[in-house]
């Protein structure tokens, strides 16, 4: 028996049943293969054209899985998969390190590193300072925090994400000095907005203010 | 005798309770407001320049050589304010304007000089139509400008890429009205 295999881009071949066999198969698979390569994310489609093509069925049968398989490729892509490539990844990092002279610190879980311009720090981190030394960090809502010598800060609480109206800056300066010029934050929600030192609460309705705890 | 001893527990036990607080104009001249409330006490309002408050919680003023000499080092590691770049595109569409393209160079050269590790792109939107719908379309617009950014070189790991939708206006938004200059992406670099 006959059967000649027609694919919609053009490839085509005819072979006998007994013939039929890996080679055809393979073709079959790099077919798929290059549609594939169109399209992002088909795993599933392209699984399912392999295992049966390894498995030596007829012709008929795979032409009815490699329709299937177009199919799916064909909806997913439309799904809006295809794209510039790259998707927003989402970190909680909630400001970075800007300056740093002699030695700053974030404590981090109880571990202690030695912090470095550029590196990212998270809510519950600890700002640090070692003496004749100071750090400056800018949080995700442009909040300015600057520490002099042997300065301590932590950051209990730090959300910033308005359009679901969540936002709340919680820090608790328990040592040194400290220079904050708050950001977006402020404007938006002042009342969510506040530094606690040993002594007392610091509400902040306006942007720029120091702090010394001894 | 007794007094010195009683000066130096004195000594000893406000080491570590006492506190100052002062209020800087911001880097704008503009002079804002902070309130003080004492854990056992009454709040105290700062809103006048280099006005300070201390553990007694009475007011005074720390004159400029005072705040350099006490928070020199804390005023000297500020870092750099954030740069913020906005962009604006083209009515219902994800396509920039011409005056916004020629900004995208300046982004990257933002992010390079001052080794940046945090961009933030923000679609906002006015008040005018459906919230939901402005929300995506702006959402939409802040995602090309990542690739963008991404395809620049910048990891994706420090892009935010958000919709504040109304919530966070550069021109207070009334609703139901359009408001042309809210209606951006904004590109902030740390």
């Amino acid at each position: 028996m006959k059967e000649r295999v027609l694919f919609s881009g053009g490839l085509s071949f005819s072979k006998t049943d007994s013939q039929l066999g890996r080679t055809v198969n393979e073709r079959i698979f790099a077919y798929c293969e290059r549609i594939l390569a169109h399209c992002e994310g088909i795993i599933i489609s392209f699984q399912v054209v392999t295992q049966v093509g390894w498995g030596g069925m007829r012709i008929r049968n795979c032409r009815m899985i490699m329709l299937v398989a177009v199919l799916v490729v064909m909806l997913s892509a439309s799904g809006g998969v295809a794209g510039d490539g790259a998707e927003p990844v989402v970190d909680n990092f909630i400001g970075s390190v800007k300056t740093v002279s002699g030695e700053g610190y974030l404590l981090r879980d109880g571990e202690k590193t030695l912090a470095v311009v550029g590196d990212h720090f998270y809510q519950g981190d600890t700002l640090l300072t070692a003496s004749s030394s100071s750090m400056g960090v800018i949080f995700r809502d442009d909040t300015m925090l600057s520490l002099g010598a042997s300065s301590e800060v932590v950051i209990d609480e730090f959300v910033f994400n308005p359009a679901e109206g969540d936002m709340s800056f919680v820090a608790s300066m328990n040592k040194g000095v400290g220079q904050f010029i708050t950001g977006q934050m402020a404007k938006i929600a002042p009342e969510r907005m506040m530094v606690e030192t040993p002594l007392s609460t610091i509400g902040i309705r306006g942007t720029r203010f120091l702090v010394k705890v001894d | 005798m007794k007094k010195i001893l009683f000066l130096t527990i004195c000594v000893f036990v406000l080491a570590g309770c006492g506190q100052t607080v002062v209020l800087l104009p911001d880097l704008d001249g503009h002079v804002g407001q902070v309130i003080v409330t004492p854990k056992d006490g009454e709040p105290v309002i700062l809103d006048t320049a280099n006005q300070a408050v201390g553990s007694d919680n009475k007011l005074y003023f720390l004159a400029e050589e005072e705040v350099q000499r006490i928070f020199g080092s804390a005023l000297e590691a500020q870092p750099e304010p954030t740069a913020r770049f906005i962009l604006y595109f083209y009515h219902d569409s994800t396509r920039l304007k011409k005056v916004s393209k020629k900004i995208l160079p300046e982004i990257m050269e933002a992010y390079l000089a001052r080794s940046s590790t945090d961009v933030s792109v923000i679609g906002h939107t006015d008040g005018m139509g459906d919230k939901v719908y402005n929300h995506q379309l702006s959402l939409r617009r802040a995602k090309k400008i990542f690739s963008f950014l991404v395809k620049e070189g910048i990891p994706a790991a420090q892009i935010q890429t958000i919709s504040h939708g109304e919530e966070n206006p550069l021109i207070p938004n009334v609703e139901g009205r359009s408001e042309p200059k809210n209606r951006r992406v904004e590109v902030l670099v740390r």
